[in-house]
């Protein structure tokens, strides 16, 4: 019982939980910037820039903006860090403890979707108006990219039988695997809220969206769960899509070059393109990416 | 806590967001501080970002001779910026009101709103100016020592 | 659900403080007023209390994005009233120096357009090749923006170097038309955000009365440059650019055709260069009494300058009548009816200056 208590711990604060996670995700997000800078032809900040980001927002005084109950502002951007920590504690990554039970992945999903939602609330709590529209935006963009991300994890859900991640994980690799890890990945940038999908934090438009009247260790809050959820949609496509390799370091390897090639796909994807409108982006994610998710799903019923 | 603060101290320094706040200026300034964004110069390398809210932002850069319709704007906006925080004052106007020195409609200085820890002087100044004034505004925020009141200039 | 969203004074999207009062309908806009007036600093009384040579540096200062313009124009008003001839290597000069100033402020506004739709690659694209005509600027006037090249007569540096300066204009016209032409005209994210948005129609721009690249991309050909030629542009030889789509995309072509076409009239002056005097001897510094006009092209449309003399050093009257003070309000007419997140590129693509507008 204590045992199991302690493993649990270890798996949340620790490993895949939060402590790696958030070194991981820093990483990511300072690979994403330097990439991006490299191929604008500027230096780019240094690897350790997210940490101290992060520090020194941490260490700034907060005005909590007036009309908003404090337990709101504090309690969103907290409330988004604590459910993505919770799906990377239940992931069964490589070395990671953890127990499987009926209907884990459902609780993935809904978990992911925490911080956007968050996000929505923090933007409509916020009383300021670019808050309002950027959650009014944030609204319209997760209906769109949980078409095609869902129904990608749904059809390796149907082709198993089963929600629970094991018996998802133990399906052999087939064209469902190459169909749903496609829709996935056309979810990922609206996902990470990365160009052309930036729109709910479209800084010329609407300042800083959601997140307007945020600022010290609540944005502080926000900007780990934006790094863990970057790490947790790595870790999910990596264990999702990358078949498992004998030993469990050569799948750790594996796992952690899917997760390097979505953040440069995505980098990539978001240094050649300009922001798309709210309607534009909607429009796109219901036609490509629902035919996207039609063929997975279509093709794990039939499978 | 030892170590805590002095994480928090090199954090300071090495993460100056800016936000840029025009008090009249001419534009000179301000497309000078939009050459500093540019790879040539790329205000990134040293961890600074522009933010589009200032309540995100550590250093207020202010152009301009600070005009009275602007000067309510600059004092709201330096209160909306969280603690601990700086403000560069980039060009000749902010520090005297350059040629506009003399203007009914001019304060002519930002001294009169806001306290001005760095002065980067020109009309405009050169990128590379900025770049270092917004450095050595960072070191002074690692340093806890901004916001000192200065007395402003009077014939 | 109705919005009333308040853009500026003090926003992201807006170089300068201006405000636009959005109403909007859900993400739809469906009108919007403009207030200025946030940058007026009084330069036009401050002129009329300084002597002519400190006017040119004050003038230089209404706006540090066409700075040259203002000098220039204020010259030609004063030039014109003591009927001092401008010898003709600092008439060709003036042009060059005009044109290098259009090349940046349209690669500047490229720059910030790219910004607004988000496009930050572009942005940075443009902003490294924009450093290569400050790079010109400062190797003639030994300055980035206030280049204090004009003065009443001539100019105040010659080009001691044409080659290095052609040279450079060169490789400034490759890539404009090697990078920043192509991707405007073939990134699809760009296309979606640019074709279609912010149209003024040509009888909304007659009617609102706007000038340079926004009237040109209207279908209204008017250019002081070719109306009213001054400078050397009548021997250069000056080709007028309009499209008549009439929306942002039409802009941006109107915009980036123009700046080849300064490469091509900078090239050719260079060619071209006269020899001779750059300015009178003596240092002009008392105007005879009479008044006059000067008109000129500014990057954003037509400067007017009023002058009046009473045969002292200072004038009495200095009237700056500026292309964004026409070209501002057009945003009404540009706004109704389109999507909210488009706002920030189309009042960008007016272009709107706004230390010009209020002065």
């Amino acid at each position: 019982m204590i045992n199991g208590i302690a493993q649990g711990l270890t798996a949340y604060f620790v490993w895949p939980g939060l402590l790696v996670s958030a070194l991981l995700g820093w990483l990511f997000l300072w690979l994403s910037r330097k990439l991006v800078a490299r191929m604008q032809r500027r230096f780019g900040p240094p690897f350790y820039q997210p940490f101290f980001d992060f520090v020194k927002l941490l260490g700034k005084r907060s005005l909590v903006p007036a009309g908003m109950s404090p337990l709101l502002y504090y309690g969103l951007p907290l409330a988004a860090v604590i459910s993505i920590t919770l799906v990377l504690a239940v992931l069964p990554l490589p070395g990671g403890v953890r127990a499987s039970f009926t209907g884990d992945l459902i609780l993935v999903l809904y978990l992911m979707e925490m911080p956007a939602f968050c996000d929505v609330l923090a933007g409509f709590a916020s009383r300021s108006i670019y808050g309002q529209v950027g959650a009014s935006r944030e609204a319209a963009l997760i209906l769109g990219y949980s078409l095609p991300f869902i129904a990608s994890v749904s059809a390796l859900a149907i082709q198993a039988g089963s929600f629970r991640l094991e018996d998802v994980l133990a399906q052999p690799f087939s064209a469902v695997h190459v169909l749903a890890g496609l829709a996935f990945v056309l979810a990922v940038p609206a996902r990470l809220k990365s160009n052309p999908f930036s729109i709910p934090n479209a800084e010329q438009e609407i300042v800083a969206g959601p997140h307007v009247e945020y600022n010290g260790p609540a944005l502080a809050l926000f900007e780990l769960a934006h790094a863990l959820e970057f790490v947790a949609v790595a870790s999910l496509f990596a264990l999702l899509f990358v078949p498992r390799l004998p030993s469990a370091g050569l799948t750790l390897l594996a796992y952690l070059g899917a997760a390097l090639l979505l953040v440069v796909l995505t980098s990539l994807l978001a240094a050649a393109t300009a922001r798309l409108q709210i309607h534009r982006a909607f429009r796109f994610y219901w036609t490509w990416g629902a035919l996207a998710a039609a063929a997975c799903v279509v093709v794990a019923v039939i499978f | 806590m030892g170590i805590f603060s002095s994480i928090l101290k090199r954090s300071r320094r090495r993460s100056p967001w800016v936000y840029v706040l025009n008090a009249g200026s001419c534009n000179g300034c301000d497309i000078e501080i939009g050459a500093v964004l540019s790879p040539r110069y790329d205000l990134e390398q040293i961890g600074a970002l522009r933010q589009g809210s200032p309540k995100h932002a550590d250093i207020l850069l202010i152009t301009g001779p600070l005009t009275l319709r602007s000067a309510e704007a600059v004092r709201s906006i330096y209160a909306q910026i969280p603690e601990p925080k700086a403000v560069v004052a980039v060009g000749s106007c902010p520090a005297t009101g350059n040629v506009f020195a003399g203007s009914p409609t001019v304060e002519g200085g930002v001294l009169n709103a806001v306290p001005v820890d760095v002065f980067v002087p020109g009309c405009p100044p050169r990128p590379q100016a900025i770049l270092a004034g917004v450095q050595e505004a960072a070191r002074l925020l690692a340093e806890g020592k901004t916001g000192r009141k200065q007395e402003a200039p009077h014939d | 659900m109705p919005y009333r969203i308040p853009i500026g004074p003090y926003h992201p999207a807006l170089e300068e403080p201006y405000k636009l009062n959005i109403q909007s309908k859900g993400e739809i806009v469906e009108d919007v007023s403009v207030e200025v007036g946030f940058v007026h600093r009084a330069i036009e009384l401050l002129a009329q209390r300084r002597n002519y040579v400190q006017d040119l540096v004050l003038v230089e200062r209404v706006c540090g994005i066409c700075s040259n313009i203002h000098t220039l124009t204020f010259s030609m008003a004063a030039e014109q009233i003591a009927s001092i001839r401008v010898p003709d290597r600092a008439r060709y000069i003036r042009t060059i120096m005009a044109e290098l100033e259009r090349l940046h402020s349209h690669l500047l506004w490229a720059g910030v357009g790219s910004e607004d739709i988000g496009f930050q690659t572009m942005f940075m694209e443009i902003y490294a090749l924009r450093e290569k005509v400050m790079d010109v600027l400062e190797i003639i006037s030994g300055n980035r923006v206030n280049y204090s090249m004009n003065c009443i007569g001539g100019v105040n540096r010659d080009i001691t170097d044409p080659d290095t300066v052609l040279a450079a204009v060169r490789e400034i016209r490759a890539g404009i038309e090697k990078t920043i032409i192509p991707i405007f005209t073939a990134n699809r994210t760009i296309l979606a955000r640019t074709r279609g948005v912010g149209v003024l129609s040509r009888e909304d721009a007659v009617a609102y009365g706007v000038v340079g690249p926004i009237a040109r991309a209207s279908g209204l050909a008017i250019d002081v440059r070719q109306d009213f030629s001054y400078a050397a542009y009548e021997e250069l030889g000056f080709k007028i650019v309009t499209q008549d789509t009439c929306d942002v995309m039409a802009r941006v072509v109107v915009r980036a055709l123009e700046m080849l076409e300064s490469c091509r009239l900078i090239e050719k002056a260079l060619l071209e260069l006269p020899g001779g005097p750059l300015r009178p001897s003596e240092l002009v510094t008392v105007i005879p009494a009479g008044e006059a006009v000067a008109r000129v092209e500014a990057p954003r449309g037509e400067v007017v300058y009023y002058l009046k003399s009473d045969g002292s050093d200072t004038p009495v009257r200095v009237k700056i009548r500026t292309p964004s003070d026409l070209n501002i309000p057009s945003v009404r007419a540009m706004a109704r009816g389109q999507a909210l997140g488009d706002m920030a590129i189309i009042q960008a693509s007016v272009d709107p200056c706004c230390s010009c507008t209020d002065r």
